[in-house]
């Protein structure tokens, strides 16, 4: 478990604990929106999504 | 398709229509209009593709093409955009996207075209999933 707030990197840290064979090339969105390393994540609420490299197009 | 109300940005289950797309442009925009098709390879590998299958985060992946297209519009000075983007299955031949520009000049459609089109393969959370004769596959893409 992680504690809020903490920042988006923080997340990451977590998630690559929790899931160590788990490939790092995602990036976090939050609320929709792509986020950064040092946004922070505050509102429980708050939607996050782990976008996995895209192929659209 | 798109009969009822036409959306500048869209993602549908249904065929992409470009004769729709191109009235639109066409209607909106006087000088130079470009417009990009990108069709499904039936190659991957030396091994024969059989169809594509389209899913996307929606809300976002429609948030994503709208700023696309915001940004386009502003640093291109275009006089409109259009980006369609088809999800589900995606039989060969049939549009898996569809781009249209208009602007005054030729040099900045051309120029907006090719960026919407960066854009969208790097940022809009859509993938894509190949079936070739030994399994259906989510497509990595080259970085």
């Amino acid at each position: 478990m992680i504690k809020l707030p903490c920042s988006v990197a923080e997340l990451r840290g977590a998630i690559a604990e929790r899931f160590p064979l788990m490939q790092s090339n995602y990036m976090i969105a939050m609320n929709q929106t792509y986020a950064n390393p040092s946004d922070l994540i505050e509102d429980p609420n708050v939607e996050l999504a782990l976008i996995p490299p895209v192929s659209g197009g | 398709m798109q009969k009822d109300t036409f959306h500048e940005i869209a993602l549908l289950q249904e065929l992409l229509d470009f004769s729709v797309v191109e009235d639109y442009v066409r209607s909106h925009s006087k000088g130079a209009h470009v417009f990009f098709s990108g069709t499904p390879r039936d190659m991957k590998d030396g091994q024969l593709v059989h169809s594509l299958f389209f899913e996307a985060y929606e809300p976002m992946a429609l948030r994503e093409m709208k700023h696309i297209r915001d940004r386009a519009m502003e640093v291109f000075q275009l006089e409109v955009a259009v980006i369609h983007h088809r999800l589900g299955d995606c039989a060969l031949r049939e549009h898996a996207v569809l781009v249209g520009v208009g602007a005054p000049h030729r040099a900045a459609a051309f120029e907006a075209c090719m960026w919407i089109m960066d854009e969208i393969k790097s940022k809009v959370p859509i993938w894509k999933k190949e079936t070739l004769a030994n399994g259906s596959f989510w497509v990595t893409p080259h970085p």
